[in-house]
């Protein structure tokens, strides 16, 4: 099986500040991974360099083979940490807009989750708030049938009970080969979901290990590790 | 896919572009009517020279000042405010948060370009329409109609090459000029203007603006310097003649030097949109 993301010595400089520092390693699919360390520590870098929305300055990304590019976005579902949505659009536009460009959305699976949240497909993303931006966002992620989902911080602008829906819509709506690597520092909301975690600190890798080992071997979980590994 | 690109540019402009451009053709039916009545009144009152009809004159006759001076800011300021409107929608569609989904669709970056370039064409040319037919409904009367139609007539006759063939090519060539000049050099350097600005730290938008005037004053000093250096490019004549008449030299000013420009206007256009498309792949780093 081949991996799903690998690195090889890849690195990223904004001017002097690097964030990312020749890091290599390698994730299989058909997992949940936390890509976890405090805030600028390189997660959301690392992330974009996956998209293609940044440019590394040394180094490789692949994706399932792949140097990101067009062929890679057909797969990769992204959910940035900021609302990307055209305020002037409706749901239904967004939705229909999902549709025309990718040919793994599922729009039977974007209107029953819409339902479910009671957020009308006829309401413009102007008039809704950052927090149903940001569902109305992650319903449009997740209904695609990808094989990599990126989630940059999906639950780091929500209140809890919106944390919970948000955890288990990402559960619920992924297929078993497919892989979500989902980056937050928010761990102890996310740690029931994880198999694998990725512990990035100051562009560094510092771990790489699965979220059994890390409870039954260690005998930690993966909230109590992450406050050790990462104290101040 | 270019198709839907395009459909989805066209309908993220288009709101404010058709109701700026309808409020121009309403006010311009508005001043047709206010003609009309003024001149039907103006008629009606004949030769008396009560002063009732002397204010109304005058009222008249403000109002119409009134009029072409807002007309002709407005006139103004719906090109320049249209220009604006569609290089700012590029900037946000591709450099702003909108960029985190425009520039992860699976699509090419050539297919990007072009669907913005197709929906800045169009709208330059509804726009060209719009002031077209603006003045036109201003302007037509049974009096102004022969010179208005002389004037397309000539046109057309030039074009055709009824009037000869150095007219002809003068006509097509000052024609193609400002087509190549408009939409391939202008939309080119105003796409790549806008990426290269993407490219600043801080600042982006001052940095496209900056790159737009800089490379402007550049293409400017560069063509200078050719037409000085190679004088049958220039596009003023120089006949250098003996006391006596007879002509010793003559460069520039013919279909040389036009169409070295317009191969020159290409070329640029050309650098610009791959400079564009360079950073679109290969330098794109969205903060």
């Amino acid at each position: 099986m081949n991996p799903i993301l690998e690195c090889r010595d890849l690195t990223k400089r904004y001017g002097n500040k690097t964030a990312l520092d020749q890091i290599s390693f390698s994730l299989m699919p058909g997992k949940i991974i936390g890509l976890l360390g405090p805030n600028g520590s390189g997660k959301t870098t690392l992330i974009k360099l996956l998209n293609g929305l940044l440019v590394p300055t040394e180094g490789h990304v692949f994706i399932d083979g792949l140097a990101p590019g067009v062929e890679t976005k057909r797969f990769v579902s992204y959910l940035p940490e900021r609302t990307y949505l055209n305020s002037w659009m409706k749901v239904c536009d967004i939705i229909g807009f999902f549709q025309d460009f990718y040919e793994d959305f599922d729009k039977a699976r974007a209107y029953d989750m819409l339902k479910r949240l009671n957020i009308n497909p006829s309401d413009r993303l102007g008039t809704m708030s950052k927090g149903t931006k940001e569902k109305v966002q992650l319903i449009l992620v997740m209904s695609r049938r990808a094989r990599l989902y990126c989630l940059d911080e999906p639950i780091a602008g929500v209140d809890p009970a919106a944390r919970d829906y948000i955890l288990s819509t990402i559960i619920q709506n992924y297929d078993e080969n497919a892989t979500i690597l989902i980056s937050t520092h928010l761990i102890s909301d996310v740690e029931n979901i994880l198999d694998d975690v990725v512990f990035i600190q100051n562009g560094h890798i510092r771990m790489i290990d699965s979220v059994e080992n890390i409870r039954f071997n260690q005998g930690k979980s993966v909230d109590t590790l992450f406050r050790e590994v990462f104290k101040c | 896919m270019l198709k839907k690109l395009y459909k989805y540019d066209w309908k993220s402009v288009s709101m404010l572009l058709l109701i700026l451009h309808g409020v121009l053709l309403a006010y311009s039916v508005i001043g047709r009517l206010a003609i009309t009545i003024a001149g039907n009144f103006a008629a009606n009152s004949g030769n008396s020279f009560d002063t009732h009809v002397s204010l109304s004159t005058t009222i008249f006759g403000m109002g119409a000042v009134a009029y072409i001076l807002i007309y002709v800011v407005f006139i103004i300021g719906i090109v320049l405010a249209t220009l604006l409107y569609l290089a700012v929608r590029m900037q946000k569609s591709l450099f702003s948060d909108e960029g985190y989904l425009t520039n992860t669709l699976p699509v090419s970056a050539d297919k990007l370009l072009w669907s913005k370039i197709l929906v800045f064409w169009t709208w330059s040319v509804i726009d060209f329409l719009c002031v077209t037919l603006s003045i036109l409904i201003l302007a037509c009367y049974p009096e102004t109609m022969p010179e208005i139609l002389d004037g397309f007539q000539l046109f057309f006759a030039s074009l055709l090459g009824f009037r000869g063939f150095d007219i002809l090519t003068e006509t097509l060539m000052t024609f193609l000029g400002m087509l190549i000049q408009y939409f391939f050099y202008t939309t080119s350097l105003l796409l790549f203007s806008i990426c290269l600005g993407s490219l600043f730290k801080t600042h982006k938008t001052l940095g496209a603006v900056v790159s737009f005037f800089g490379i402007n004053i550049g293409q400017s000093v560069i063509m200078l310097t050719l037409l000085l250096a190679i004088p049958p490019l220039s596009p003023i004549n120089t006949v250098v003649t003996t006391e006596s008449g007879e002509i010793i030299s003559n460069t520039g000013g013919g279909v040389v030097s036009m169409v070295s420009m317009l191969i020159l206007y290409l070329l640029f256009s050309v650098v610009f949109y791959l400079g564009s498309r360079y950073i679109l792949t290969k330098r794109l780093n969205l903060n």
